[in-house]
């Protein structure tokens, strides 16, 4: 890399840290450290609520999503805007008017303890892992693209953000995710810029995207009712909204972003924001990934993204039939681009018979680039033993590494680690809180003063960020192990979604009925999971019903002495 | 079952109103907006695809 895109990312660092150690000043007490003393803007909050959501494998994951399967992973946020306007008349002004630090505590007043350490001991397990999952994943991408160790990635990820937020909270948290949202888009619309330029003279962009077009992966919208799809209209329109209204609502990481607005107003406008970008914002990050693919129409790219192997492979024995793939993906890619330029030659004379017949051509050819890259993939699967090998999140990477020019390099990576960084410092504070305010002050020092829970909860941000860190570390090795953790919240949200539904909308519901129907309702989800087919986004439906059917029924089978 | 409530939590248990919409603003023309944004930008995605994939 060059020297300028280092200083570029140093002082990005450098940025975030001096930021967050000056935000400190305005943190005197553990209600400025946890919710600013509910004093943000609503656009701030928005911001850091878009910023919170949007992590850095969300971002190459996305992008590599759009170049190799098109756009139609869209259609999982189509639930998000209805979800944004349930949560406004429900849970944004129930916790707003309950004063609560963490959604959690309110399961005390409305059910008991048990209710409410259950839930915060699942948000505590499941996303303490995935904050590590959150820090490792962008760092094996990273080390692998640039050539960085591995170590040194995950520890320029988490140490700047464990120093920032540990120091100043959930003030540090919201404006640097403000600064981090402006790096992220202006990267991506630069990106955006270089690709639409890269396009071969005389190509126009509208000739380009037909092209595209041609193999489906311009494809946003899929009305088929299929369970075990997870990118229709309908899996994203209906258990998008369950599964928005369990992250959205349930979540410590997200609940907290809302807590710190000035009013309830405001904490709703803060999810509005959201409710009115999040699809363009997410069309326009798969569109990058789209144009990626249209750019190495014309620019050849490597066999393969993912250069993990490639090295052992070359080595090993069967590094004959590796050279003899890449032999055949050059002969493949040069019979794709004739058969693109003659497709947009077709168009441009506006003959039907000629356009059809050459987009069967390029159609043919992009299968059969596909068929060598999916031959590639299962030679390094053989050969290395990495059963999980894929190369779909190192698509972007690659691309802003080796086809960017100097500068946009620098900022480009400092996009994905700001991903990275507004993700991983809302669950540091949220995690913080919630292990402070729902088990240290809860359980073991009730009546300590303000000053010694904010010492705490700086000491409890420095812990998880240098457990996140740890586990990163680990996990980078684990392929496994990450899909894993990514499940847990699966199991997580609908199934707690149940339990606020309980709370806020069934009167009748008791503690003891919404303890044990939170325990029923994840073990549904498993059942579901091992036995049938149905796509994850429809698990959050299956947990929150199974909550509230075997809740109800202990309610009506034990209830209350008070109701009785 | 249920243990005591600690000092620093005040309120006892109740339901709250499921749907609360009071606030300083009226935000039903929000929400409209939001829902209309919505069909729109579906609708534009399905026309976008329509065209670049026929």
């Amino acid at each position: 890399m060059h020297p300028i895109d280092w200083i570029i990312i140093g002082v990005y660092l450098t940025w975030v840290i001096y930021d967050g150690l000056k935000r400190s000043k305005d943190t005197d007490g553990v209600e400025g450290y946890f919710l600013a003393g509910r004093s943000l803007p609503w656009w701030a909050v928005g911001l850091s609520v878009m910023a919170t959501q949007m992590s850095a494998i969300t971002l190459v994951g996305t992008t590599g999503q759009g170049y190799a399967d098109g756009m139609r992973f869209v259609q999982f946020y189509f639930g998000l805007p209805v979800a944004m306007i349930i949560l406004s008349v429900t849970l944004v002004p129930f916790f707003y008017r309950a004063k609560v630090f963490t959604a959690y505590e309110y399961l005390e007043r409305r059910f008991d303890t048990k209710t409410r350490a259950l839930a915060g001991l699942l948000f505590l397990v499941s996303r303490g892992l995935a904050v590590g999952v959150i820090i490792s994943a962008p760092a094996v991408v990273l080390s692998i693209v640039l050539g960085w160790n591995l170590a040194f990635t995950a520890l320029a990820i988490g140490v700047p953000t464990t120093l920032y937020t540990m120091f100043g909270g959930v003030q540090a948290v919201t404006w640097a995710d403000v600064k981090q949202m402006v790096v992220i888009v202006g990267g991506m619309a630069a990106a955006v810029c270089v690709l639409i330029l890269g396009l071969p003279d005389g190509v126009g962009l509208g000739e380009a995207l037909h092209v595209a077009g041609a193999t489906g992966r311009l494809t946003t919208i899929d009305f088929s009712l299929d369970f075990t799809e997870t990118y229709t209209f309908w899996s994203g329109l209906l258990g998008g909204v369950f599964l928005m209204l369990g992250y959205f609502g349930c979540d410590q990481s997200q609940v907290q972003r809302y807590l710190t607005a000035q009013s309830v107003d405001a904490g709703r406008r803060s999810l509005l924001m959201s409710a009115f970008w999040k699809i363009p914002l997410q069309a326009m990050i798969l569109l990058t990934g789209v144009l990626v693919f249209v750019f190495y129409l014309f620019h050849e790219p490597p066999m393969l993204f993912n250069a993990a192997h490639e090295g052992e492979i070359r080595a090993g024995a069967r590094a004959a039939e590796f050279t003899q793939l890449e032999t055949q993906f050059h002969t493949a890619f040069e019979d794709r681009r004739e058969a693109a330029d003659q497709m947009i030659a077709a168009r441009r004379v506006g003959d039907a018979v000629a356009i059809a017949d050459t987009r069967d051509r390029f159609v043919d050819s992009q299968a059969q680039v596909a068929d060598i890259r999916a031959g590639a993939v299962d030679l390094v699967r053989e050969v290395s033993g990495d059963t999980a090998f894929t190369d779909v999140n190192y698509v972007f990477p690659t691309f802003i590494t080796t086809r960017l020019p100097v500068g946009l390099v620098g900022l480009l990576i400092a996009a994905v680690l700001a991903a990275a960084m507004s993700s991983i410092a809302a669950e540091l504070n949220a995690l913080s809180a919630t292990s402070v305010m729902d088990f240290y002050r809860r359980h073991l020092r009730p009546e300590a003063t303000d000053r010694h829970y904010l010492f705490v909860s700086k000491v409890t941000t420095a812990f998880w960020g240098v457990f996140a860190t740890g586990f990163a570390l680990y996990a980078a090795n684990l392929g496994s192990l990450i899909e894993v953790v990514n499940r847990v919240g699966s199991y997580f949200y609908g199934s707690l979604l149940g339990v606020f539904v309980l709370a806020i909308a069934v009167p009748r519901a008791t503690a003891n009925g919404a303890f044990w129907g939170l325990l029923a309702g994840m073990t549904v989800v498993g059942l579901v999971e091992v036995t049938s087919e149905i796509s994850f986004i429809w698990y959050n439906v299956v947990g929150a019903v199974a909550v509230v059917a075997v809740a109800l029924v202990l309610s009506v089978l034990r209830p209350s002495p008070a109701k009785a | 079952m249920s243990q005591a409530t600690p000092p620093h939590i005040v309120g006892v248990s109740e339901s709250p109103r499921v749907f609360d919409t009071r606030g300083d603003e009226a935000f039903g023309f929000v929400y409209v907006a939001v829902v209309a944004t919505e069909v729109l930008v579906l609708m534009g995605l399905w026309c976008f695809s329509r065209y670049f994939s026929g």
